[in-house]
């Protein structure tokens, strides 16, 4: 549910940092009818131009606050609310080319009162912002 | 029997527009009042930016609300993230720990009702009861399918309900128990994606006769013509439950409040997979004097190619209450 959602359609662009350009930044919403603790998270997997992109390789930024992939498990006080989209780095030295882009997201949540987790998924073209 | 059967609305359902950003909590709790409503019920895991930490600014915000929307809080829906971490389940005291912080944020927010899930364990529920005493809060276990009425999961609950004589434990049915066709959203959605409007007519039709529904599955996986969705349409339909609505009668000394649930409303406020006349009939005949409180769930089954208008299907589905009750 809500998946159509999940590749957020702004905030799609290369980073920057001491005048090089170190990776790009994606939103994601929630594919989910309520807020939950990235400790939840099972599985946050983007795939960029059909090249999926390594876990290891991506941070978050969750409520002002940034988790890198393998620290999810832990982070039981940084809710990913059903109203804000998070968003996720990766680190890529020279980021990405400009122009239009294939960004699918994969999104698995451990759900508490069910047996089998919530899956979303998301394709969408988005154009790299300037 | 007397009965005082009063209409709340169930801010989940409008999940969709708040989840889009075009209607804030404040909006929501106003469509509610508009729709009829004298309460509302919500999930704050869903509305509340920063929970479970809520400051006293929000708490004065929320009763200004009510006040200004003439609508009183009624349900706290609960979840319990009993899976929180992914190599264990929460302790008995870790989630009872939990359950006491949602009893207690719920008596400050003025609901005399707590929604858990199927999945709280009893025994947390039975160490929560002193508490949910002391803050006034009814722990309402939601009897929702896959589960319903008559399974040994629910036995061993009403049981233990009616031989302890707690007055601060109960039931709260959800009325997706109740479904007696197949849902139209639902079969039209497995349509859009792929299936067979005749397969899935024939699925529709063995379920609404009572049919086998695990023996038609294994029918519709024999089919040469059965696409990938009309057997997972099939296997759907095993997940849906049909219970008579006169099961209500036995247990409406242990009905603290009830979820509304439906999935579509037409214009001329019918609901068609869930027999509302039937239901209300039975809550009337036993003299039920709490809550039903709408709750649409059509929205994640259209929101692929249409807009959700949630404020409409609420009305509509308040309308028809207001009938029914009489």
């Amino acid at each position: 549910m809500f998946e159509k959602y999940l590749v957020h359609p702004s905030g799609f662009r290369n980073v920057t940092s001491e005048g090089q350009t170190v990776g790009y930044e994606v939103q994601l919403r929630i594919p989910y009818y309520r807020g939950i603790p990235m400790s939840c998270v099972k599985e946050i997997t983007l795939t960029v131009d059909d090249a999926a992109v390594p876990h290891e390789s991506t941070s978050f930024l969750v409520k002002g606050e940034w988790l890198k992939y393998d620290e999810l498990p832990t982070a039981v006080n940084h809710r990913w609310e059903m109203a804000d989209a998070i968003t996720v780095r990766v680190e890529q030295t020279g980021g990405l080319q400009p122009g239009a882009h294939k960004v699918k997201g994969y999104v698995s949540l451990r759900i508490s009162y069910q047996p089998h987790p919530n899956v979303g998924e998301d394709e969408k073209v988005l154009t790299l912002e300037p | 029997m007397s009965y005082a059967i009063k209409r709340g609305v169930s801010l989940y359902s409008y999940q969709d527009e708040f989840y889009t950003g075009k209607m804030n909590l404040e909006d929501c709790i106003r469509a509610a009042a508009e729709a009829g409503a004298t309460g509302v019920e919500f999930l704050p895991e869903q509305m509340l930016n920063n929970f479970p930490e809520l400051t006293g600014d929000f708490f004065k915000q929320w009763f200004e609300w009510m006040e200004k929307y003439n609508v009183e809080p009624v349900a706290y829906d609960a979840f319990l993230e009993t899976k929180l971490y992914g190599n264990r389940m929460l302790t008995r005291s870790e989630s009872v720990k939990l359950m006491k912080r949602d009893i207690a944020l719920a008596g400050k927010l003025g609901c005399k009702v707590l929604r858990t899930l199927v999945s709280t364990p009893l025994e947390v529920v039975k160490d929560s009861l002193g508490f949910a005493e002391e803050h006034n809060v009814k722990i309402a276990l939601e009897v929702h399918a896959p589960f319903t009425f008559g399974t040994p999961w629910f036995e061993e609950r009403l049981d233990f309900i009616k031989e302890s004589g707690t007055k601060w434990f109960g039931i709260m049915p959800d009325l997706g128990v109740f479904v007696k066709r197949m849902a139209p959203v639902m079969s039209d959605f497995y349509i859009r994606k792929g299936g067979t409007p005749e397969i899935i007519a024939l699925i529709n039709e063995n379920y609404e006769n009572g049919g086998d529904r695990k023996a038609f599955l294994e029918q519709v996986k024999q089919m040469k013509d059965a696409t990938e969705m009309d057997k997972k349409y099939a296997e759907l339909a095993t997940h849906i439950v049909f219970t008579k609505p006169q099961i209500l009668l036995d247990n409406i000394p242990y009905i603290m409040h009830v979820h509304g649930k439906f999935y579509e409303m037409d214009e001329s406020l019918q609901e068609p997979s869930i027999p509302y006349k039937d239901i209300l009939d039975a809550l009337k005949q036993g003299g039920y004097n709490g809550y039903i409180c709408s709750e649409y769930e059509g929205n994640r089954h259209i929101q692929d190619y249409m807009e959700v208008d949630s404020v409409t299907q609420v009305r509509r589905h308040q309308m028809m209450l207001q009938q029914l009750i009489g």
